[in-house]
């Protein structure tokens, strides 16, 4: 496995897609630090605290990102025909799997101290550090952030196994990517729908349901900063997603032709 | 050799894609230190069962066995082999170089110095930072070729594998081939169109019909076959057997049934054997010259006429 892993980064520190994406965000966060910097020019000054908490309202970007390093780890294989270069000198197709899974959860853990660190810091040379008692002080902030990327963590996790699984099972970028939007952004929303719709135990279990999703429950960390029991709920969601994903993906890729 | 020494056995191999059965039923054995030509038409079932062996497609029914294990035993054996199935495929955006590194962490082979040499052997190791997406055909075949042989493998299987060389490459592709084959021993399973190619380096033969092995034969008993003779129809094979020993004082014939009579022997000058048989009361009902390459055999093989 370790093989499997080391030669996986070995083709992604050559791909000049691994670089790009991450400049790309990079530049988003350098953009939305400049504008933070140019309100403080023309106004009332946001301080680092009010800045930084931002990101918490932005879960939703770490299930992108799952997509997009999926999409880099995965490397069209399907597109290149070139699992079959694997699969025909004996790799197991697990290991082939969750080698990919790993190797793309650990780009995207490398992305995550990348753009924190690039976000927070910036945060810190750019803005003021204490401003008024409106806002959060820095160590306010910090702790909030901290909490949000704990209980993301696992959550994200959780995405990047769907995006796993996509990748998988569904040949061709396009399509997996659509899959997984479903999965990911569009499920929750159909499933609220319905059960608004139908009312009644059915819907209280499908608006039940909504609420265990990875996205939705990540969506309402702001308001629970402190409560253990949302954090496990996190954590335990993150592992269903984790296993539920990789069980179907791997069931469904071992049964696969490869061409 | 004894079914001991089989690298690879199908029993009653099958495959099925929907309503369409693409292997029915085939039974080969490939022996160590055979190179193994398969011939048949496109869609004849050759890539399908290379495809099984090494694991990137499923049996519908039947039994194979790789080095001696069968089901999911076969798959470790998989370390043993090498192979080059259709169109030879890598990541575009990496270099012949990068790519076979890619592979070499990936397996575990010890010593960057493997790529190198590979990259010597197949005669790519200019190709610089050039990516795989600029390689020509003939580049990428290889390439391919570097990556099944990068292992050192005791089974090497190639479809279609000189597709794209220049004649240079196909005849040093030959070489590497025969070199591997007689000094490490190396087992090949090889299918080719060219098979005037394949006729030059395989050991044994399976040919293909519509999913089937219709015959698997050694080369020197297809050389055997496909002698220059003269096929001679008599009225009287015992007797004009007796006449070709003793007027002509040859042995060099076979008596087929249907008094049939192959005479390998005065190729040169028919009528001596034409004349010695009237001579001594045989009626010659019809000669020929008759010889065939592969091609020709493998043609007449499927019911002739159509291309291989």
């Amino acid at each position: 496995m370790l093989n499997y892993i080391r030669a996986e980064f070995y083709k992604l520190v050559r791909r000049k897609y691994t670089y790009i994406a991450l400049a790309v965000f990079l530049a988003l966060e350098g953009l939305l630090v400049a504008g933070f910097a140019f309100h403080n020019a023309h106004s009332y000054p946001s301080p680092f605290g009010g800045a930084i908490t931002i990101v918490v309202e932005m879960g939703a970007v770490g299930f992108c990102v799952c997509l997009l390093t999926a999409d880099i780890v995965f490397a069209g294989q399907y597109k290149n025909s070139t699992l079959k270069n694997e699969v025909s000198f004996g790799l197991s197709r697990a290991r082939i799997y969750l080698g990919k899974l790993i190797a793309q959860t650990l780009l995207s853990v490398l992305y995550l101290l990348a753009m924190m660190g690039f976000f927070i810091g910036a945060c810190a040379i750019v803005l003021p550090l204490e401003s008024g008692a409106a806002f959060y002080s820095a160590s306010e902030a910090l702790s909030i952030v901290g909490w949000f990327l704990a209980a993301g963590l696992p959550l994200w996790i959780g995405g990047q196994a769907a995006a796993c699984m996509c990748q998988f099972l569904v040949q061709g970028d396009m399509a997996s990517s659509f899959v997984y939007v479903g999965i990911v952004f569009v499920l929750d929303g159909v499933l609220e729908l319905i059960g608004l719709l139908v009312r009644g135990r059915v819907g209280d279990i499908l608006l039940k349901i909504c609420e265990y999703l990875p996205r939705p429950l990540l969506d309402s960390v702001k308001s629970t900063v402190g409560d253990w029991n949302y954090m496990g709920r996190a954590w335990l969601v993150g592992a269903f997603w984790l296993a539920a994903c990789t069980a179907i993906g791997s069931y469904g890729f071992n049964r696969k032709e490869i061409k | 050799m004894t079914e001991n020494t089989a690298v690879m056995a199908t029993y009653g191999l099958q495959k099925a894609y929907g309503s369409c059965q693409a292997l029915d039923g085939v039974n080969m054995l490939v022996r160590r230190g055979d190179i193994y030509g398969l011939v048949g038409r496109n869609g004849a079932g050759k890539t399908t069962i290379m495809r099984m062996i090494s694991g990137q497609s499923q049996p519908t029914g039947g039994e194979m066995e790789l080095f001696g294990a069968s089901g999911k035993n076969m798959r470790s054996q998989r370390e043993r082999t090498g192979a080059m199935i259709e169109i030879p495929s890598f990541s575009p955006f990496l270099s012949a170089r990068e790519n076979l590194e890619y592979y070499r962490l990936q397996r575990g082979i010890p010593g960057k110095g493997a790529v190198d040499e590979m990259l010597e052997l197949v005669d790519l190791a200019d190709t610089g930072k050039k990516k795989f997406k600029a390689f020509s055909l003939g580049m990428k075949q290889r390439l391919g070729l570097a990556l099944a042989l990068m292992n050192h493998p005791d089974f090497l299987i190639l479809d279609e594998p000189i597709n794209g060389l220049d004649p240079e490459g196909v005849a040093e592709f030959r070489q590497i081939l025969r070199r591997l084959n007689q000094e490490r021993q190396t087992t090949i399973l090889i299918s080719s169109h060219i098979l005037s190619e394949l006729s030059s380096i395989a050991t044994r033969y399976g040919f293909m019909e519509q999913g089937k092995i219709i015959e698997e034969i050694s080369a020197e008993a297809l050389h055997d076959k496909c002698r220059t003779c003269l096929r001679l129809e008599v009225d009287d094979a015992a007797k004009a057997a007796a006449v070709l020993q003793t007027q002509l004082g040859t042995d060099k014939f076979e008596v087929l049934p249907g008094n049939v009579v192959q005479l390998y022997d005065c190729l040169d000058d028919p009528k001596r054997a034409s004349y010695a048989l009237a001579q001594n009361g045989v009626a010659l009902l019809a000669m020929e010259q008759k010889g065939a390459d592969l091609e020709a055999y493998f043609l007449n093989l499927i019911g002739g006429g159509r291309n291989a």
